[in-house]
Protein backbone atom coordinates (compact mmCIF):
# COMPACT_ATOMS: atom_id res chain seq x y z
CA UNK A 1 0.00 0.00 0.00
CA UNK A 2 2.54 2.08 1.11
CA UNK A 3 6.23 2.11 -0.56
CA UNK A 4 9.26 3.27 0.93
CA UNK A 5 8.57 6.30 2.46
CA UNK A 6 11.37 9.07 0.66
CA UNK A 7 13.95 8.64 -1.22
CA UNK A 8 17.73 9.13 -0.10
CA UNK A 9 17.57 11.82 -3.21
CA UNK A 10 15.00 13.61 -0.89
CA UNK A 11 16.88 13.97 2.25
CA UNK A 12 20.12 14.71 0.67
CA UNK A 13 18.03 17.75 -0.69
CA UNK A 14 16.36 18.73 2.72
CA UNK A 15 20.25 18.68 3.61
CA UNK A 16 21.68 20.78 0.98
CA UNK A 17 24.29 20.23 -0.79
CA UNK A 18 26.35 22.45 0.15
CA UNK A 19 26.48 21.89 3.43
CA UNK A 20 27.09 18.56 3.10
CA UNK A 21 30.74 18.52 3.93
CA UNK A 22 33.25 15.32 2.17
CA UNK A 23 32.59 12.16 4.84
CA UNK A 24 30.17 14.30 6.75
CA UNK A 25 26.06 13.92 6.28
CA UNK A 26 26.06 13.45 2.63
CA UNK A 27 28.50 10.19 2.96
CA UNK A 28 26.71 8.62 5.99
CA UNK A 29 23.40 8.87 3.74
CA UNK A 30 24.95 7.60 0.83
CA UNK A 31 26.21 4.84 2.86
CA UNK A 32 23.01 4.41 3.99
CA UNK A 33 21.23 4.37 0.65
CA UNK A 34 24.02 2.08 -0.71
CA UNK A 35 23.04 -0.58 1.88
CA UNK A 36 19.05 -0.09 0.66
CA UNK A 37 20.11 -0.74 -2.59
CA UNK A 38 21.65 -3.90 -1.63
CA UNK A 39 18.55 -4.76 0.35
CA UNK A 40 16.59 -4.43 -3.10
CA UNK A 41 19.20 -6.85 -4.64
CA UNK A 42 18.54 -9.22 -2.17
CA UNK A 43 14.83 -9.01 -2.51
CA UNK A 44 15.11 -9.01 -6.18
CA UNK A 45 16.54 -12.86 -5.57
CA UNK A 46 14.14 -13.30 -2.87
CA UNK A 47 16.92 -13.67 -0.12
CA UNK A 48 15.02 -11.93 2.68
CA UNK A 49 17.23 -12.91 5.40
CA UNK A 50 20.12 -11.24 3.24
CA UNK A 51 17.83 -8.17 2.45
CA UNK A 52 17.35 -7.69 5.99
CA UNK A 53 21.17 -8.20 6.72
CA UNK A 54 22.09 -6.00 4.67
CA UNK A 55 19.94 -3.11 6.38
CA UNK A 56 21.28 -3.65 10.05
CA UNK A 57 24.81 -1.89 9.90
CA UNK A 58 22.41 1.18 9.11
CA UNK A 59 20.73 1.11 12.78
CA UNK A 60 23.40 -0.42 14.48
CA UNK A 61 25.85 2.23 13.09
CA UNK A 62 26.56 5.76 14.97
CA UNK A 63 25.28 8.34 13.06
CA UNK A 64 28.00 11.24 13.01
CA UNK A 65 27.03 13.91 15.28
CA UNK A 66 26.58 16.85 12.99
CA UNK A 67 23.74 15.09 10.96
CA UNK A 68 20.49 16.98 11.71
CA UNK A 69 18.57 15.12 13.62
CA UNK A 70 15.75 14.92 11.02
CA UNK A 71 17.89 13.54 9.28
CA UNK A 72 18.95 11.31 10.98
CA UNK A 73 15.34 10.15 12.06
CA UNK A 74 14.13 9.73 8.54
CA UNK A 75 16.96 7.30 7.70
CA UNK A 76 16.56 5.12 10.36
CA UNK A 77 12.68 4.98 10.55
CA UNK A 78 13.06 4.09 6.86
CA UNK A 79 15.30 1.34 7.23
CA UNK A 80 13.32 0.06 10.04
CA UNK A 81 10.45 0.90 8.54
CA UNK A 82 12.15 -1.71 5.47
CA UNK A 83 13.06 -4.23 7.98
CA UNK A 84 9.85 -4.88 9.74
CA UNK A 85 8.21 -5.31 6.12
CA UNK A 86 10.49 -8.00 5.61
CA UNK A 87 10.06 -9.56 9.16
CA UNK A 88 6.07 -9.85 7.55
CA UNK A 89 6.68 -10.98 4.70
CA UNK A 90 8.91 -13.87 6.19
CA UNK A 91 6.25 -14.98 8.47
CA UNK A 92 7.60 -13.09 11.49
CA UNK A 93 5.18 -10.63 12.79
CA UNK A 94 6.26 -10.28 16.06
CA UNK A 95 9.81 -8.96 15.02
CA UNK A 96 8.26 -6.67 12.70
CA UNK A 97 6.36 -5.25 15.47
CA UNK A 98 9.81 -5.18 17.71
CA UNK A 99 11.01 -3.19 14.53
CA UNK A 100 8.70 -0.62 14.07
CA UNK A 101 7.89 0.38 17.02
CA UNK A 102 11.97 0.77 17.77
CA UNK A 103 11.45 2.71 14.84
CA UNK A 104 9.04 4.67 16.02
CA UNK A 105 10.13 5.35 19.63
CA UNK A 106 12.56 7.80 17.32
CA UNK A 107 10.43 10.10 17.34
CA UNK A 108 6.67 10.57 16.43
CA UNK A 109 6.65 13.65 13.60
CA UNK A 110 4.04 14.09 11.33
CA UNK A 111 5.77 13.00 8.04
CA UNK A 112 5.39 9.85 6.11
CA UNK A 113 8.63 8.12 8.07
CA UNK A 114 6.33 7.41 11.15
CA UNK A 115 2.66 7.08 9.10
CA UNK A 116 4.79 4.11 7.42
CA UNK A 117 6.08 2.79 10.41
CA UNK A 118 2.29 2.81 11.51
CA UNK A 119 1.31 1.34 8.90
CA UNK A 120 3.84 -1.74 9.31
CA UNK A 121 2.97 -1.80 13.17
CA UNK A 122 -0.80 -2.44 11.84
CA UNK A 123 -0.07 -4.87 9.97
CA UNK A 124 2.32 -6.89 12.70
CA UNK A 125 -1.14 -6.41 15.07
CA UNK A 126 -3.36 -7.69 12.12
CA UNK A 127 -1.13 -10.50 11.58
CA UNK A 128 -0.89 -11.24 15.59
CA UNK A 129 -5.02 -11.44 15.46
CA UNK A 130 -5.08 -7.95 17.58
CA UNK A 131 -7.41 -6.29 14.89
CA UNK A 132 -8.37 -3.03 17.39
CA UNK A 133 -4.48 -2.47 17.77
CA UNK A 134 -4.22 -2.49 13.86
CA UNK A 135 -7.15 -0.30 13.19
CA UNK A 136 -6.12 2.24 15.87
CA UNK A 137 -2.46 2.16 13.65
CA UNK A 138 -4.00 2.44 10.20
CA UNK A 139 -6.30 5.15 11.48
CA UNK A 140 -3.23 7.12 13.24
CA UNK A 141 -1.46 6.95 9.59
CA UNK A 142 -4.26 8.24 7.64
CA UNK A 143 -4.53 10.84 10.30
CA UNK A 144 -0.73 11.81 9.37
CA UNK A 145 -2.15 11.46 5.72
CA UNK A 146 -4.80 13.98 5.94
CA UNK A 147 -3.21 16.28 7.80
CA UNK A 148 -0.22 16.50 5.08
CA UNK A 149 -3.00 16.44 2.62
CA UNK A 150 -4.41 19.37 4.02
CA UNK A 151 -0.78 21.20 4.24
CA UNK A 152 -0.94 20.29 0.93
CA UNK A 153 -3.42 21.92 -0.23
CA UNK A 154 -2.91 25.42 1.84
CA UNK A 155 0.47 25.37 0.21
CA UNK A 156 -0.56 25.11 -3.19
CA UNK A 157 -1.89 27.37 -5.28
CA UNK A 158 -5.52 28.28 -5.11
CA UNK A 159 -8.43 28.42 -2.58
CA UNK A 160 -9.73 25.07 -2.36
CA UNK A 161 -11.73 23.65 0.77
CA UNK A 162 -9.09 22.11 2.74
CA UNK A 163 -9.32 18.47 3.64
CA UNK A 164 -10.51 17.49 7.24
CA UNK A 165 -8.40 17.40 10.25
CA UNK A 166 -5.39 19.71 8.99
CA UNK A 167 -6.10 22.82 8.09
CA UNK A 168 -7.22 25.80 10.60
CA UNK B 1 -12.51 30.46 0.52
CA UNK B 2 -14.34 31.73 3.67
CA UNK B 3 -15.94 34.69 1.50
CA UNK B 4 -17.10 31.91 -1.35
CA UNK B 5 -18.51 29.67 1.51
CA UNK B 6 -20.59 33.13 2.67
CA UNK B 7 -21.75 33.84 -0.99
CA UNK B 8 -22.91 30.54 -1.22
CA UNK B 9 -24.76 30.69 2.41
CA UNK B 10 -26.24 34.33 1.32
CA UNK B 11 -27.37 32.82 -1.83
CA UNK B 12 -28.55 29.61 -0.38
CA UNK B 13 -30.90 31.33 1.69
CA UNK B 14 -32.93 33.46 -0.44
CA UNK B 15 -33.41 30.41 -2.71
CA UNK B 16 -34.44 28.18 -0.21
CA UNK B 17 -36.72 31.36 1.66
CA UNK B 18 -38.32 32.13 -2.22
CA UNK B 19 -38.74 28.21 -2.90
CA UNK B 20 -40.68 27.87 0.16
CA UNK B 21 -42.86 30.91 -0.55
CA UNK B 22 -43.41 29.88 -3.73
CA UNK B 23 -44.96 27.00 -2.38
CA UNK B 24 -46.86 28.54 0.10
CA UNK B 25 -48.16 30.93 -2.04
CA UNK B 26 -48.94 28.79 -4.93
CA UNK B 27 -52.04 28.80 -7.10
CA UNK B 28 -55.08 28.22 -4.66
CA UNK B 29 -58.87 28.76 -5.47
CA UNK B 30 -60.97 31.03 -3.80
CA UNK B 31 -58.13 32.59 -1.85
CA UNK B 32 -58.36 36.57 -3.04
CA UNK B 33 -58.73 38.31 -6.19
CA UNK B 34 -58.02 36.58 -8.95
CA UNK B 35 -56.36 39.03 -10.89
CA UNK B 36 -54.24 40.36 -8.35
CA UNK B 37 -52.64 37.11 -7.04
CA UNK B 38 -51.63 35.48 -10.55
CA UNK B 39 -49.62 39.00 -11.15
CA UNK B 40 -48.25 38.22 -7.43
CA UNK B 41 -47.50 34.75 -8.21
CA UNK B 42 -45.52 35.44 -11.80
CA UNK B 43 -43.52 38.07 -10.58
CA UNK B 44 -42.42 35.97 -7.94
CA UNK B 45 -41.89 33.53 -10.52
CA UNK B 46 -39.80 35.54 -12.57
CA UNK B 47 -38.05 36.48 -9.68
CA UNK B 48 -37.29 33.12 -8.88
CA UNK B 49 -36.34 32.00 -12.32
CA UNK B 50 -33.86 35.52 -12.30
CA UNK B 51 -32.24 34.43 -9.36
CA UNK B 52 -31.57 30.57 -10.20
CA UNK B 53 -30.13 31.92 -13.39
CA UNK B 54 -27.71 34.40 -11.44
CA UNK B 55 -26.77 31.42 -8.91
CA UNK B 56 -26.16 29.05 -11.88
CA UNK B 57 -23.83 31.98 -13.42
CA UNK B 58 -21.87 32.09 -10.33
CA UNK B 59 -21.38 28.63 -10.09
CA UNK B 60 -20.19 28.24 -13.73
CA UNK B 61 -17.78 31.79 -12.99
CA UNK B 62 -16.17 30.14 -9.78
CA UNK B 63 -15.44 26.71 -11.45
CA UNK B 64 -13.72 28.34 -14.12
CA UNK B 65 -12.06 31.00 -11.86
CA UNK B 66 -10.80 27.75 -9.58
CA UNK B 67 -7.16 27.26 -9.56
CA UNK B 68 -5.63 23.72 -10.86
CA UNK B 69 -2.77 22.41 -8.87
CA UNK B 70 0.13 21.90 -10.78
CA UNK B 71 1.12 18.57 -12.27
CA UNK B 72 3.48 18.02 -8.93
CA UNK B 73 0.99 19.02 -6.10
CA UNK B 74 -1.39 16.62 -8.31
CA UNK B 75 1.24 13.82 -7.73
CA UNK B 76 1.35 14.47 -4.31
CA UNK B 77 -2.25 15.42 -3.57
CA UNK B 78 -3.34 12.41 -5.55
CA UNK B 79 -0.73 10.01 -3.80
CA UNK B 80 -2.22 10.96 -0.45
CA UNK B 81 -5.70 10.46 -0.92
CA UNK B 82 -4.93 6.88 -2.44
CA UNK B 83 -2.98 6.88 1.02
CA UNK B 84 -6.24 7.54 2.69
CA UNK B 85 -8.49 5.76 1.10
CA UNK B 86 -6.74 2.68 1.29
CA UNK B 87 -5.97 3.15 5.15
CA UNK B 88 -9.84 3.81 5.25
CA UNK B 89 -10.74 0.72 2.75
CA UNK B 90 -8.44 -1.72 5.61
CA UNK B 91 -9.85 0.12 8.91
CA UNK B 92 -13.48 -1.03 7.10
CA UNK B 93 -12.34 -4.33 6.26
CA UNK B 94 -11.17 -4.85 9.87
CA UNK B 95 -14.84 -3.11 11.62
CA UNK B 96 -16.59 -5.61 9.37
CA UNK B 97 -15.16 -8.62 11.52
CA UNK B 98 -16.29 -6.54 14.63
CA UNK B 99 -18.67 -6.78 17.26
CA UNK B 100 -20.90 -3.31 16.47
CA UNK B 101 -20.07 -0.33 18.63
CA UNK B 102 -16.03 -1.23 18.20
CA UNK B 103 -13.69 1.67 17.64
CA UNK B 104 -12.23 0.58 14.82
CA UNK B 105 -16.14 0.96 13.22
CA UNK B 106 -15.83 4.50 14.08
CA UNK B 107 -12.57 4.59 12.94
CA UNK B 108 -13.89 3.19 9.74
CA UNK B 109 -16.47 5.77 9.38
CA UNK B 110 -14.20 9.11 9.98
CA UNK B 111 -11.97 6.99 7.45
CA UNK B 112 -14.63 6.89 4.84
CA UNK B 113 -15.15 10.57 5.52
CA UNK B 114 -11.75 11.68 5.17
CA UNK B 115 -11.66 9.76 2.04
CA UNK B 116 -14.47 11.47 0.26
CA UNK B 117 -13.49 15.14 1.75
CA UNK B 118 -9.85 13.94 -0.06
CA UNK B 119 -11.49 12.96 -3.33
CA UNK B 120 -13.31 16.00 -3.36
CA UNK B 121 -10.38 18.06 -2.78
CA UNK B 122 -8.48 16.31 -5.48
CA UNK B 123 -11.34 16.97 -7.70
CA UNK B 124 -11.72 20.59 -7.03
CA UNK B 125 -7.48 21.32 -7.83
CA UNK B 126 -8.38 19.35 -11.30
CA UNK B 127 -6.29 16.39 -10.32
CA UNK B 128 -6.85 13.08 -11.62
CA UNK B 129 -9.99 11.52 -10.09
CA UNK B 130 -9.42 7.92 -9.01
CA UNK B 131 -12.34 5.79 -8.08
CA UNK B 132 -11.34 5.01 -4.36
CA UNK B 133 -13.75 5.55 -2.10
CA UNK B 134 -14.37 2.65 0.44
CA UNK B 135 -17.32 0.94 -0.16
CA UNK B 136 -17.06 -1.53 3.00
CA UNK B 137 -19.01 -0.36 5.50
CA UNK B 138 -19.44 -2.26 9.01
CA UNK B 139 -22.56 -3.95 8.68
CA UNK B 140 -22.92 -4.94 12.09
Amino acid sequence: MIGRALPFVALLAALGCSRAPAGGDGRWIADAERQHEIADERLAAKDLAGARSSLLPIVRGEAPRHVPPDARRGVLQDTYFRMAKIDLDAGEPWVALADAERGLALGRAEDLFVANLLVVRGAAHEALHDAEAAAADYHAALMINDRLLAQTLRESPGDAAPARGGAP
Amino acid sequence: MTGRRLAWLLLAFPITALAGCATAHGPREGSGPAGASSTDDQEAARAYEQLLSAHADLHRAQAQAQPQASPADCARIGQLRDNICALAGRICEIADRQPSGSTAAEHCADGKARCKTAIDAARTRGCPTKNVVPDRSPSR
